[in-house]
Order: structure tokens, then sequence, then C-alpha cells
């Protein structure tokens, strides 16, 4: 886990390289774009993770703070109401190196686990609803 | 005027309905594949269904004699947004640089492409939804501004709404969060729904026209959240139509509680109900009357509801107002 995690931070929060250009290619192989949140952040796409598109500080170092930041500026919500990766792996991978990252800047992400009673509970509540 | 005549045309195509409550009844649930992360679905004309992943280049198909196949599309991108153009040709926009790729069920692999004609000044698209001879778009610039077209087939756009990150900074649950919208279509118009609150959407018909605003009362907002004493960070799914009504669920991320909330058809009181259940709702084919969600436990699972209108149901919920 902690290797992955080491992973997708360094993956996500990869210096890039910022040339004379609107187009720019940064040390992951994304292409990234200026980016709409401010000086210095791009938008980047990568084949790895196809269309996602993420806003990055390119000078920054892999700190706990861009981290979080990475975490919101990518936040995108799934169709059952929680975080979509990538910005979830990411988080919980920082989780992973210090729970109270998790709790304290990431504290919208929360690990679950669904069996027995709560998992029915779900089934029956989900299975008729009236509004 | 010209807004109450298109609503009164809009509103034709839909059925009358009771107008009491809604009951969903599940009829079916297909466990999606390990890795498959949905990010959207889209209904044919005659009800086939498309799901599509935020992580591959991979579509889950159903029709009528035929449930949840996958097919891969040629790309090494996942799509911003996928929509039938008719029964059998689909069109993948596969790039937020507006590239979309035209196939068809029976031979994915094999497309045409083509560039969506995305005004000047757009640097990418966030999202889109395809509608009948046009997509509607959620475009991005270099100032900050959201920007909300409809691109027609023929040839043309059209500016339905912009949105400039500053005019929400107070309602986002973060200072580095993201302005964001959904798109989702009902009869042939583009509604854009916002992510926080105060959770407004914006129904257009294509032309631009302003066809309703809707925005739940701030009291249907209560009931949600941890135990701690943790703010709720609520943020909203599309709004979709359910017959001349809409529904919306708003996720609060920090827990598993979701507020389902009604528009009915005379919008006359907005109705709700808390759930305690990981669920959220992204797509309805109104034709049979049937809604598409998707419950997340340990496994994703994508379920099919069937709505109806009035009694029927005594399965009382635990919070309603």
């Amino acid at each position: 886990m902690k290797k992955l995690g080491f992973a997708l931070v360094v993956l996500s929060l990869g210096v890039l390289t910022r040339t004379a250009s609107a187009q720019h290619t940064d040390t992951q192989g994304g292409t990234c774009y200026e980016c709409v949140q401010g000086p210095g952040y791009m938008n980047c796409e990568y084949p790895d993770y196809p269309g996602h598109i993420s806003c990055i500080p390119y000078t920054v170092t892999c700190s706990v703070g861009a981290a979080c930041r990475h975490a919101f500026q990518t936040l995108q919500v799934t169709p059952d109401g929680s975080f979509r990766s990538p910005a979830n792996l990411l988080a919980q991978a920082l989780a992973s190196f210090n729970p109270e990252i998790g709790r304290n800047c990431l504290g919208l992400i929360t690990f679950r686990s669904y069996a027995g009673r709560k998992l029915e509970q779900i089934r029956t509540e989900t299975s008729q609803i009236r509004i | 005027m010209l807004a109450v005549l298109m609503l009164s045309g809009l509103v034709a195509f839909q059925s009358p309905v009771a107008d009491g409550h809604l009951n969903l009844t599940l009829t079916s649930v297909d466990s999606l594949p390990d890795g498959f992360e949905a990010a959207g679905a889209s209904y044919s004309p005659t009800g086939a269904l498309l799901v599509w992943s935020s992580r591959s280049p991979l579509l889950l198909y159903s029709n009528s004699s035929t449930r949840m196949t996958r097919m891969e599309f040629p790309s090494n991108q996942a799509p911003i947004a996928v929509g039938f153009e008719n029964d059998t040709v689909i069109d993948i926009l596969a790039s937020s640089m507006g590239r979309v790729l035209r196939t068809t069920v029976s031979e994915p692999r094999t497309f045409v492409e083509y560039q969506l004609q995305l005004p000047e000044d757009s640097l990418l698209v966030t999202t889109a939804v395809r509608m009948r001879g046009a997509w509607c778009v959620a475009t991005q610039n270099r100032s900050g501004v959201l920007a909300i077209y409809s691109v027609l087939d023929a040839g043309g756009s059209t500016k339905l709404a912009s949105f400039h990150r500053s005019g929400y900074s107070k309602q986002l649950p973060d200072s580095l969060a993201q302005l964001g919208v959904h798109l989702s279509e009902a009869a042939g118009g583009c509604i854009v729904s916002m992510w926080w609150a105060p959770f407004e959407s914006f129904w257009y018909t294509v032309d631009g026209v302003l066809v309703e605003e809707l925005r739940p009362p701030a009291d249907s907002l209560n009931g949600t959240g941890p135990s701690g004493g943790q703010t709720p960070a609520l943020i909203a799914l599309p709004l979709l139509p359910v017959d001349s009504g809409f529904i919306q669920t708003i996720s609060d991320l920090r827990s598993d509680d979701r507020i389902l909330l009604l528009y009915p058809p005379q919008r006359e009181r907005i109705r709700r109900i808390v759930l305690h259940s990981p669920i959220g709702f992204f797509a309805t084919y109104s034709p049979t009357r049937t809604i598409l969600g998707m419950r997340a436990t340990d496994a994703k699972q994508l379920l099919i509801y069937h709505w109806s209108w009035g009694e029927g149901n005594t399965n009382q919920p635990r919070s309603q107002q």
C-alpha cells in the first residue's frame, strides 16, 4: 500500500517542466496546459490516468500541503456520491503515510467496510424508497 | 413569454402524473467489473443503456435482449462523456480538447473521428451530455470562467450560462476546491446543476432560453453528517427528470448519508428523504420510468429502479420531511 501510495504521490505531484508555449510536458509524460486556478498551476492529462485532468502547482515539491491542495483540486464525485479516484487513491495513500492527514486535511475521506448487519440495512433501505 | 411557451412545449413531451409521493422499486442489481469506475450513463431513444468509466476506454452496454456486455473502444483515454446518436450509433467525447469518436454498438472498434467546434476561448471541456442533434458542454477558459454551451451537430454554438468561481467561493467547502457542474438532459434541453450549495439547477433549451431555475430550501438540506460534530460536506449529483418532476441526490462526503430531493411535477412542495446508504442516482429513462443508481459498499453495484407515483409503498423512510 505504501509503495502504491508513493507512486501515486510522485505521479500526481511530479515537478513539471515549463516551456514558453501554452502546452507542456511533465516528467510523468502528462500533457499539460496552463491552469485556470492561478499562476503556476497547470491542467494535465496522463496516459495512464486516461481522461483525468488535474491541477498541479508546477513548482511544488512533495509536501503535504501541496498534496492536500491537489486532492481538493481534483475532487470529483462518483455516481454513488463518493470521491472519485484518483483523488481518492491519492488521499488514501497520504493517509496511509500519516493517518492524521486523513483526518485533518482530507477529512472527507473515510475508510469503510460493509458487512453483516450494516450491509443488510443498506440493502433493505435501498430496495424500496419513497420520497 | 418565450420561456413560458418553451416550457409548455417541453412539458408536453412528458406524460401527466399523479402529484404524490415518488416510489422507487428496485428491479435489478448488477455488480460492476473490478476496476470499472462508473462515471456516467446514457439511454438511447429505445432504452438501450451505456455506462462509461472514468478510468478506461470501456463501456458497459445493455438493451432489452442483452444484459451488461463490455465494449472496448480504441482509445488510450477514458471518455469525458458518451451518448447515443441513435439506437446503434454512439458518440464518445474522448478528450477534454473536444475530440469525438463515432462508433457503433456492433463494431465498437471501428470509428470515425470529428472535432467538437468549441468556442475559441475554451481551454478544455470538463463535462458534457449528448442530446438529440447537439452536445451540451461545460468548458473552462483561461480567465477561470466555467461556461456552458450547446454545440449543434449542424454547426454553431450558443452560450447557455457562465459561472465565475469568485461568485461561489463562500459556498465551497475548501478555499481551493473547484467550481463544478453536472449536465443532464430533459425534454431536449440541458440541465446545469451546481455541485455545491445552494445546489441551484438551471434548465435551458438548446437555443439558450432559461426554462426553469430550481433551488432547494435550505432546511431541506439538514439531517446528515457523521457523529462528532463535523460539518456535513454536501455535494450534488445531477438533477434528473422523472416525468415532469425532478429528482436529485445530495451526498454527504463525510458519511454514507444521502438526501434525495424531489421537485414534484407541480413544484408546490419539495419533498425529500434522508437515506443512510452509499447510493446515488445518475440517469433516468422516462418511457419506462426507469432510474439508474449506483450503490457503493465493498463492491460497486449498478441498480435499476422503476418509479411510480402516489401510494403503493408502505415502507416508511427513516427520516422524511
